[in-house]
């Protein structure tokens, strides 16, 4: 799969989560095109704002300059953003991060009745009995990054030095069904495009050293 | 006088003219007999002394001017690097943001003037209220160094506006930063991190600060913030407070409750230096704001706690109005307040303004007829000096005003981001230069995406403001802003597309739908697209297309009392009750005509007195005569 066709699968998802009503809110997916043959397929960039991820650490401020930025791929309607990114060189897959972050606090009452920043300002600005404990996953896959404990495919949560080798880079389908099926089984069991879809596996990344550990792994659909 | 950096007053390294100096005295001076007798006059003198300096060329007299008012640029000029040509829509856009710099006489008068006491400052949108109060703060803060100022505003994209324009009036004024612990920007309400009068207010006298949350809860989304503030009001009252601040600078009043005046009322030291500012024509059919009893309230003895005195010539009004838009284009505004009162309409108009004064206090001047004779003809038009004058010669009304009318809403998304890809190419303008407006908040979402695919598909970056994203910031250099009508409420662009028209036409609430398209139209600067689809956009664009023919002039038969009463009953704004009633009485209304279409209940069936009733509300001119059997 090439960029051309990660930003249609990307935007055809986004578009059935929207008309399910899954997702609060969908983004914009425009392939940007650097120098050399780079293409990365994401939500368009706003202007001035950094890219999420740099800290060492995420917090609700992250959180909400995530929101503010426009850095995500669609919202649910619990405030949980959803981040794809792939990056390619020509038509091959070079690297690609998807994020599953839950919101920190429980707005799902609120939602629609401010903007969702407003909440999270208001909550934020609350009690921290209202923090609730859920921390971001992701799923990188970086295979100029690979060195000894750091897979080229890994997921990572609770702390940025956690990553957890995968079998090979994680499609938008696995990332689908792993998501929704653990997290949200009652939309799993509602939705048939949520355990239907399909996205072909490429190839596999982990090393053997790698194997050896705890890791992620599946059987792939070519 | 310090003019600054001067660049345009300068014929290469020199000044472009010269200066001279002359002292002028009370009477007609003794003059030294070293000194040049020229440079010395009486200032009954001061007229001919002046005629034999040589004259300024006029190209500096406009650059001079703004030196002079100590004003070069109101807001930042944007950096439009990417134009290349005068006649491009960023190129005269250019020049109208240019032509902004000068304050107005009224604004400057307005800025200055400051009674002992309230002060009540309105006008159109776009009249310079902000700016106005902004130069007003600056001004008092430097001349008053150790008061305690608050300037307060509602929508929290001004904080940055308020602050830069205070900012750069008080180093122009006094060549250093505001002291910004006794100048103080306040949110209304106030939250998180955010300074508010609300919260300063509960703060100091040891109240608790309400959440939005409990607000909510407690007084529904509506009545939220009149609720805490009357809860608060009545804390301060039953506290006494010693009040602390010397002079509070309100901007957009018409979005404050009432207990929240009487709050700043309580909290500001005698003699109540208490500055509104508002819009006149937020809603269209009523003086926008209560009156100042009703805004302030009434003492123990029952009169009013602020009385605005009528103005006299040698004192600073308490009642200002600003009678130029500088925003809108003239025919926008007349287009925006002609559909939103209905002027057209071909069932009459919707809304009419309470008091005949304030047509000509925003900018109408009469034609034809006259506004005190109801049951008359009358006709309109703006006034020449209610706007500036580079709208005629920069624009055209055929350009900046078009109406299109599709098939769906795909076609529509399609035709707006092929223009919005022209806008942003061959017409040299920026994607903040462009606002798309959703009139309808509810169906926003879904309608937003239909367009942002669009967009897309053209490479072109586009956010629904507010939705997701902060309130402070609607537009994004690089992304073009949908928005809903709430959320581009104070808001302006020079391109402004408002889609789903059509859905303002008619229906119940027609007055709230109405005063919709009225502020959707008057968010643009230069250039507006009212874009609709489907049957229902036809009678829209008749009436725009009207407005049109009549050259922009207003004419209609000013309504009497009983229609005035009957306009405001059946327009108004209903209470969700009326509306949950209205829509059981529409939904029996349309399951009687499936019946009777079915063939299950013929309309013989009906009871006599009904089917009267009906055969009479569709007859032409209330019929009653011309009954079958």
């Amino acid at each position: 799969m090439g960029p051309k066709e990660q930003a249609e699968e990307v935007r055809e998802l986004l578009e059935l989560l929207a008309d399910a009503e899954i997702a609060f809110f969908v983004n914009q997916v425009i392939p940007r095109k650097f120098p050399g043959q780079r293409t990365r397929v994401t939500w368009p960039p706003r202007a001035g704002r950094p890219l999420p991820w740099n800290s060492s650490r995420v917090s609700a401020v992250d959180y909400q300059a995530w929101i503010d930025g426009g850095a995500y791929s669609a919202i649910l309607h619990d405030g949980a953003i959803l981040q794809f990114t792939f990056d390619f060189e020509a038509e091959q897959l070079v690297g690609s991060r998807l994020a599953y972050i839950p919101c920190p606090f429980d707005v799902h009452d609120l939602m629609g009745s401010a903007s969702l920043s407003e909440i999270v300002e208001l909550f934020r600005g609350g009690s921290v009995d209202d923090v609730e404990l859920r921390g971001p996953l992701r799923l990188d896959f970086d295979a100029a990054s690979a060195r000894p404990g750091h897979p080229a495919s890994h997921m990572t949560f609770l702390r940025p030095s956690a990553r957890v080798a995968a079998a090979g880079p994680v499609t938008l389908a696995r990332f689908l069904k792993f998501v929704f099926q653990h997290f949200y089984p009652e939309l799993w069991r509602a939705h048939e495009f949520l355990r239907e879809w399909q996205s072909p596996d490429p190839s596999r990344t982990i090393l053997l050293d790698e194997e050896r550990g705890l890791h992620l792994n599946w059987i792939a659909i070519t | 006088m310090w003019v600054g950096r001067g660049d345009a007053l300068r014929a290469r390294r020199e000044l472009g003219f010269s200066l001279n100096v002359l002292t002028v005295f009370p009477s007609a001076p003794d003059i030294p007999v070293d000194r040049d007798e020229r440079s010395f006059v009486g200032v009954n003198d001061l007229p001919n002394a002046v005629q034999e300096f040589p004259p300024i060329p006029s190209i500096y007299w406009r650059p001079l001017n703004a030196a002079l008012q100590r004003v070069t640029t109101i807001r930042p000029a944007k950096r439009r690097m990417n134009v290349t040509r005068a006649d491009s829509r960023g190129g005269v856009i250019q020049r109208i943001e240019r032509e902004i710099a000068n304050l107005d006489r009224w604004q400057k008068s307005a800025a200055i003037e400051m009674p002992e006491g309230p002060q009540r400052i309105r006008g159109l949108a776009g009249s310079g209220k902000t700016v106005v109060l902004a130069l007003k703060a600056a001004y008092l803060h430097t001349q008053r160094p150790t008061w305690d100022i608050a300037v307060v505003f509602y929508t929290r994209s001004l904080y940055q506006q308020f602050k830069d324009l205070i900012q750069r009036f008080t180093i122009e004024h006094s060549g250093e930063d505001p002291n910004w612990d006794k100048l103080k920007l306040l949110h209304a309400w106030g939250g998180s991190g955010r300074p508010g009068m609300y919260s300063e207010i509960a703060g100091r006298i040891g109240a608790p600060v309400r959440s939005f949350q409990f607000a909510r809860e407690k007084f529904g989304s509506d009545e939220g913030f009149r609720g805490i503030c009357s809860e608060l009001l009545s804390e301060v009252r039953s506290s006494s407070p010693d009040p602390f601040f010397d002079a509070v600078l309100i901007d957009e009043a018409q979005d404050l409750p009432e207990p929240f005046f009487q709050l700043v009322h309580a909290v500001t030291r005698q003699p109540k230096r208490i500055v509104w500012a508002y819009d006149d024509l937020q809603k269209l059919s009523e003086a926008t704001m209560p009156s100042t009893s009703d805004l302030f309230g009434e003492d123990a003895d029952g009169n009013s706690r602020v009385e605005l005195p009528a103005d006299t010539e040698d004192a600073p009004r308490s009642d200002i109005v600003l009678p130029t838009c500088y925003r809108n284009t003239p025919w926008a505004l007349t287009l925006a307040h002609a559909l939103g009162l209905g002027v057209y309409r071909e069932g009459g108009l919707v809304q009419y303004f309470d008091d005949p004064q304030l047509w000509s206090d925003v900018g109408y001047t009469t034609i034809k007829g006259s506004l005190e004779a109801p049951g008359s003809q009358v006709v309109l038009k703006r006034a020449e000096d209610s706007y500036p004058g580079y709208f005629d010669t920069l624009l055209k009304p055929k350009d900046a005003i078009s109406t299109h009318q599709f098939k769906g809403p795909a076609e529509q998304a399609e035709w707006v981001a092929e223009n919005v890809a022209k806008n942003l190419t061959e017409d040299e303008l920026q994607p903040d230069d462009i606002l798309i407006v959703l009139p309808n908040a509810y169906t926003s979402k879904s309608a937003a995406r239909t367009v942002m695919r669009s967009l897309e598909k053209r490479g072109i970056t586009a956010h629904l403001a507010g939705v997701t994203s902060s309130p402070d910031e609607l537009f994004d250099r690089e992304s073009v802003a949908i928005a809903n009508i709430y959320r581009s409420k104070g808001n302006e662009a020079p391109v402004v597309y408002v889609l789903n028209s059509q859905e303002c036409h008619s229906g119940y609430e027609l007055l709230r739908l109405r005063n919709t398209l009225f502020t959707a139209i008057t968010r643009s600067r230069a250039w507006v697209r009212v874009c609709g689809w489907g049957d229902t956009m036809t009678p829209l664009r008749d009436e725009i297309n009207k407005v049109e023919e009549s050259g922009f002039q207003r004419q209609f038969t000013v309504p009497t009392d009983e229609e005035l009463e009957r306009m405001r009953t059946i327009h108004r704004d209903r209470t969700a009750d009326e509306l949950d009633r209205i829509q059981h009485g529409v939904d029996g209304a349309r399951q009687l005509v499936e019946l009777i279409r079915a063939g299950e209940l013929s309309p013989e069936s009906l009871p006599p007195e009904l089917r009267t009733s009906l055969a009479q509300l569709f007859l032409p001119d209330g019929g009653g005569d011309e009954l079958g059997p």
